[in-house]
Formats: C-alpha cells, structure tokens, sequence
C-alpha cells in the first residue's frame, strides 16, 4: 500500500519497471582505450574535450507570461486614493505611485551608496505605512462616526479648564474581534494619568511621594502615570489603581523616624535652607555689621530678606540646573555676590 | 610581504603623518586677494601693540589685548620653579628672550575688584573658568599675581594645584597623625616657593609665629621665631614640611589683620581639591584629598573666618582627576602622537563641559561660596591681530605665507583664536 501511496505522490510511471537503485558504490570502468588496462593509467580529472560521451542537447527557451504593467502606471490622476487603499496593509509597490526608496545599496563592486528603488525592496513591507490614513480617509471616516457623536460641552472651551475640570484621565481600551469569543485578555489594563500640580503638597510629601512613585514620575511634565494590570478584570483593576493612588498620597504625609537621617547625598534637589552655602553667607552678613556678636542668625536673615531670597534662588539654580542655562545662571549669581560685597565691574 | 612593499607602505604612512602636521604650508589657498581691502590692515599695523608701561600698577583697559614685557627679577620671584606659568608658554618666552603677557579682560577685571574691596570682610572669591582648552586662564592669573607682587602684598599661591595629588610618588602616613598622608616634596617646594614670593616682605614686617609647633618629643619650634626661619627648619627637616604648611597657613591667617597686610591667595586648577586623587594606600583604596596634610591646610584658606585677604582661583579641565587607578597608564598621554595632540601632556582627557557645576561640582561650589565666577573667553579679533603681529615682531613665522594678510587669515581660520591653539599652529608642533 505504501508502495503504491508512494507513486501516486512522486507521479512515477505505474509499471513497476524502475526498482534499480543502487545502494552501494562499484568501481566504475574506466572510459579509455582498452590499451591501458591494467598499466599506469592516465588520471583524467576533467573529461577530455574531443572525448565528449554525446552531443551537447539544446535546451528550451524560457516561455515567460505575458505580464500586464503595474497597476500604478495605469491608475488615473483623479481616483478616489481610499478606495485603492482603504485600510491598513502592507506596502505593495505596484499600488502606491510614489517613487519611493529606503535603504542603500551596501554591495563593494558597484552602486554602493545608491539607495534602492520599492521594486523588490523588502524592507519598504517591513515598516508601517500610514497609506490609509489620508485627511480624505479620515474624513470619512468623521462622517460615518458623526451620527454617534454628542456636541462638545461648552465649559471645556480652553486646555486649563479641561485640566480644572477633568483633573483624571482614566485610560482603558475595548477590543472588538471577529472571533467565537468576545473577551480579550487586554480589555483588563487600567491607566491612571494626572499632574501633580492637582493633589495638594507640602515640600516633605511632595518629595516622598516622587520618590515612592519612582519611574512612574515624568519629571520634564509634571504627570504620574499608574498603570493597573494585576487583576483579572477591569473593574478589579480600577480599584486596585484608586487604592494605590489614595495609598501613595496618604503615605507620602506620614513622616517616618528613619526618615531624620537624610544626608545631603539624598536630596533630589538642592536645599539652600540645609546647606552650609546658606552658613556663608550668614558669615558675611555678619562680618558687615558693626557689632557682629550681637545679631543672631534670625535677625540677620529678615533684615536682608530681599538679598537672601535673590541669592538662595541664584545659588539653587546654578547646582540645579543643567549646563545649557549655566552662564546665564552663573551671570546673576556673580551680579548677586557683587551686590553682597558692594563691588562694581 | 617582501621588504620593499613593506618599505613602500611605510614611506607611505610617514607621508601622511607629516602631511597631517605640516597642513599648514600645503594647503591650496581659495582667498581672493583682491577682494580683501588692503588698507585696513595696514592702519592698524601703525598702531602699537605694546603698551608703553610695564607695571601691572599702572595697567588699565586701555591698554586691552597689548603686550607688557615682565621684568626678569619679577618673574624669577613670582615663579621661582617656573610652576606660574604653563610649560608650552615658557618654552616660547626662552625662544623669544622675554616673557610677554598679553593684558586681558579677566585680569583687569580682577584687579578692579581688588581696588575696590573692603578688607574687613571675609575673602572674596574670585573663580576663573575657560570656555576652552588653552584659552590663558593661567596667564591672567600671572598677571594678578604680578599686580600683587608689585603692590607689595602677601602672596600665598599654589601654582599647580594638581599635581601634589597626581604626582606625589613620596606620599607617606603622617608621622603625627595615622590618618593623614603627608608629601614633603610638595610641601618643601610649596614653603620655598612662599618664602621666594614674600621674602622682602616678612623680613620687612618682621613676621615671627604666634603659636609654638611641636612636631615630635624632641622637636619644637618655639613661638616668636621668624616664619623664613622656620620655612629654612621645614625644608632641611623634610619630614615635617606638609605639617609646615599648616603652620605658615595658620601663622598668615591669624597675624595678617593685626600686621595690616593684604593677602593674595591663589590657586591654579582648584578643582582637584574636590575630587578623587592618584595617591593609593597600601590596601588599594585611593587617598581623598582632605587626607592630604598639605591640601587640607590649604583649603582652609578659604574659610571666611580671617579678612584682609582676596582669593583667586582657577578651575579647569587640568585639574579633573580620573579616577582609574588601574587604567592610568592607558590613559596618559607619554609623547605626542597627531591623534592625541589635542591633549596636553600628562593630563587625562576631560571631555565634558567646562563651567563651574561640572567641574567643581556640589562640593567644590559648596566649599567656594560666594565667589565670582568671570569666564575666560578666547581671544577677540584685536587680540588675535595683535598676538599675529606679536609673533611677526619676534620672527617667530618665518614663512613668507604666513606673514602675509591671507596668510593671517589662514591661521584665524585654522586656530579659531584660540590661543594655545594658535601658538601650535604657527609654531609648527
């Protein structure tokens, strides 16, 4: 039955002439005059060319099809492009009447450097293409959705009131397949996203409540992001995400014994008020009162609070800030101390 | 490879070297002469480009971007080891016969601020940093150095700061205190150096020690001893010179007021003080710099506990220490090679921004405060004409391209008015 089974699937010729295998290797005959057997025989590594065993066959010439042009050279330059395109696909490069290149060409013997055309170019189908969201496309795509839509509330008519009214932006994503079963596995994911210029601070919570968050701060925008995925849905997860934020806040006002430890390597930013910068400069101001051993360091502060605040604000930006606003910095900071030992320059 | 291939690649590649570093008489040259208008240059060829007066005294911003010669007597007193001034730029002055120091912005600025200080105060900083390698941070502060010289102040400077922490091969634990590291070859050339500055000066004012030093059982120096005396006890007993210097500092801080004394401290490339260092303790652990006896008393100069005194320092990419102590070697630049040229000699390579946070660092600032940072920028156009015509007058460029107007303007294309870039450049190195 195998046997049988075996011819139908390699087409062989059903007349069981062809079992001739050879499984082993014999010593084949040698092809010279029959004068050399059994001498020094000649080894031929390559056939000789008057010794040819028959004539050279000749072989058919390729029949190719008859190939119609791409379809981008016989496009009109009126169409519709969303109905040639009309959703997300690959790159075709016979559709899209671009001349469009990616790539260069790496090879040492020529056209190195040259970038390659989309014919044949695989990596133009590897990268996303955005051939389907045209503006014409997304108009349409408005229109059909418009009928669903509810007008725009009036109150959110600038992005400061939006953030005074929607202080919480709660992300989830429903996903609509079509397949046997509804539920996707995704739908679950929670994202809480807001500023914290919205919650209330002092300094010490603020800063723990940075730290507890840790990368899920964005320092450059001000924004926590808390991303809740551990349950199995949804709504479990919402819940869990509002416990983490009410958790997080209200731990950040407590203030721990260990926390009275914080050295100067620990501080996120730098504090002028803890810093021996701030003994300095209290030595000066001293130096320039007549009496200096009857003010106290209080006193000193609140009769030169306008030149404390200038040069706490000064110093603090110069150890904050990065190198790009550092000669600007360093400018008011040298302006600030020749102020504070009444110098001109 | 047979030997002439070999032969032949190798003229090859010495070609290309020297072609690398003589770019300077090779290049094709695409100015139009025509175009450029001759007569400028030549009006200000007429106008000097030294000034007439020679005191730093008498210097003022008049005299901007000209040349004053140094008085040879001055320079040997200021700089006693050479140490003031960078070693590129001394090898000039032997080849000009005369050391000249252009009078620059930063300088002139300092110096206002000294006219001006009030000397009861705490000791105003002043903080001199580059906008690049090589832009004569060192030489402004020679020039200060040289106006407190010659208004008879008290001069207590550390010409290169740095190199107590990177080269003391002699570190060794303090006799007296187990965790200090003392380094007498640095201490012994410092004192020397101070009693070379100040040497007219403390016999004039008769400066002796208020305090007595104890430096072991047997070995004191009693209270009213002359401080040239003691620098001479220090130096032969070269053990306790690192101690010295602390002694000196203390001596400077607590007499200067009541003397009516005004000091100028300097240091060049402080910010070493505030970072790792070279020196390693027999357990492999590198030695922090306030573990030094001698930069320890040193930093205390800068405390705001004492007046009559105004500090000036520099900080600069010579003065970042790396800490690889292990990976030192590979670091070092040993001879010049056209691919590290850049890099001056014995120094690491610093390639990060060179402003005060980055290169003091918290600390460092911390430790400086208040203090005015002045930037030193590289040369102006007037400047540049005049360094050009200054190395014209000495026959420094020879060539008869460079000395030409198009000529000039290769090298301000090539060097960007850097100086030091400037005097590779047209010195050919």
């Amino acid at each position: 039955m195998s046997l049988t089974y075996l011819k139908l699937r390699l087409k062989l010729p059903s007349n069981n002439m062809l079992v001739f295998i050879r499984t082993y290797r014999q010593a084949q005959r040698s092809t010279g005059p029959k004068s050399q057997e059994g001498e020094f025989r000649t080894l031929q590594l390559t056939p000789a060319k008057n010794n040819r065993s028959g004539p050279m066959k000749k072989r058919p010439k390729p029949v190719y099809k008859e190939v119609l042009p791409p379809r981008y050279l016989r496009m009109s330059t009126d169409q519709d492009w969303t109905n040639v395109w009309p959703t997300a696909t690959t790159f075709k490069q016979s559709v899209v009447p671009l001349p469009i290149t990616q790539g260069y060409v790496a090879s040492d013997k020529e056209n190195k450097g040259l970038p390659i055309e989309k014919r044949a170019n695989a990596e133009l189908m590897k990268i996303p293409n955005f051939f389907h969201l045209t503006p014409n496309h997304i108009k349409k795509h408005c229109a059909a959705i418009k009928q669903y839509c509810t007008p725009w509330p009036e109150e959110f008519n600038s992005d400061e009131a939006c953030e005074y009214y929607l202080p919480i932006q709660i992300t989830t994503h429903d996903y609509l397949n079509s397949t046997p079963s509804i539920r996707d596995t995704r739908a679950r994911v929670v994202k809480f996203n807001f500023k914290l210029t919205q919650l209330e601070f002092d300094e010490h919570a603020r800063d723990k409540f940075v730290r507890l968050a840790g990368p899920r701060y964005n320092t450059d925008t001000d924004e926590l992001t808390l991303v809740a995925d551990k349950c199995p849905y949804r709504k479990q997860n919402y819940d869990y995400a509002q416990y983490l934020l009410t958790a997080l806040y209200f731990e950040s006002w407590k203030t721990e014994t260990w926390e009275q430890e914080r050295t100067k390597n620990d501080w996120q930013r730098y504090y002028w008020d803890e810093s021996p910068s701030r003994d300095r400069l209290l030595d000066i101001l001293k130096a320039h009162e007549k009496d200096p051993s009857s003010v106290n360091s209080k006193s000193l502060l609140d009769r030169n609070k306008k030149l404390v605040e200038r040069y706490r604000k000064s110093i603090s930006r110069v150890q904050d800030e990065g190198v790009e606003n550092e000669l600007k910095n360093l400018k008011d900071y040298k302006n600030d101390v020749l102020m504070l030992y009444n110098l001109k320059l | 490879m047979t030997l002439i291939t070999s032969c032949l690649i190798r003229a090859r590649v010495a070609a290309y070297r020297s072609f690398n570093r003589f770019y300077a008489n090779s290049v094709t040259r695409t100015i139009d002469v025509h175009s450029v208008p001759q007569d400028l240059f030549e009006s200000k060829a007429e106008q000097p480009f030294r000034t007439s007066t020679n005191d730093p005294l008498l210097h003022t911003e008049k005299d901007l971007g000209l040349f004053y010669t140094v008085n040879p007597e001055d320079l040997k007193r200021i700089s006693p080891f050479g140490k003031s001034l960078p070693l590129q730029f001394r090898e000039e002055c032997e080849a000009f016969n005369e050391t000249c120091v252009m009078i620059r912005q930063p300088s002139i600025d300092i110096i206002k601020l000294m006219k001006q200080i009030d000397w009861n105060l705490p000791p105003l900083k002043v903080v001199l940093f580059p906008s690049e390698l090589g832009v004569g941070m060192s030489l402004s502060l020679f020039h200060v150095l040289h106006y407190g010289l010659r208004k008879k102040m008290l001069l207590v400077n550390t010409p290169t700061a740095a190199e107590v922490l990177k080269l003391a091969l002699d570190a060794t634990p303090s006799p007296n205190n187990e965790l200090m590291w003392d380094t007498p070859t640095a201490a012994s050339s410092w004192l020397k150096t101070f009693a070379i500055n100040n040497e007219e000066l403390l016999k004039e004012t008769n400066f002796r020690t208020k305090f007595t030093y104890t430096w072991s059982a047997r070995e004191s120096t009693p209270a009213g001893t002359h401080l040239l005396d003691l620098i001479g006890y220090a130096t032969e007993r070269i053990k306790y010179a690192s101690e010295c210097v602390g002694a000196i500092v203390k001596e400077v801080k607590t007499q200067v007021k009541e003397k009516n004394i005004q000091t100028l401290v300097t240091f060049d490339t402080i910010n070493s003080y505030y970072g790792p260092t070279w020196i390693v303790k027999p357990d492999k652990s590198t030695v922090k710099p306030n573990e030094v006896t001698m930069v320890k008393a040193l930093q205390e100069l800068l405390l705001p506990d004492w007046n009559n005194a105004f500090i000036v320092v520099t900080i600069g990419p010579k003065g970042v220490i790396i800490p690889k102590v292990r990976e030192k070697r590979n670091w070092l630049v040993r001879h010049g090679h056209y691919r590290t040229e850049h890099r001056l000699p014995g120094v690491l390579m610093y390639d990060e921004a060179m402003t005060v946070k980055s290169l003091l660092r918290t600390e460092g600032i911390e430790a400086l405060e208040p203090f005015v940072p002045i930037q030193v920028q590289k040369y102006t156009d007037d400047e540049f004409n005049n360094q050009y015509r200054y190395y014209i007058d000495r026959n420094w460029i020879q060539n008869h391209r460079g000395r030409d107007e198009e000529g000039r303007k290769e090298i301000l294309f090539y060097t960007a008015k850097n100086p030091y870039e400037m005097a590779k450049f047209v010195g050919s190195r």
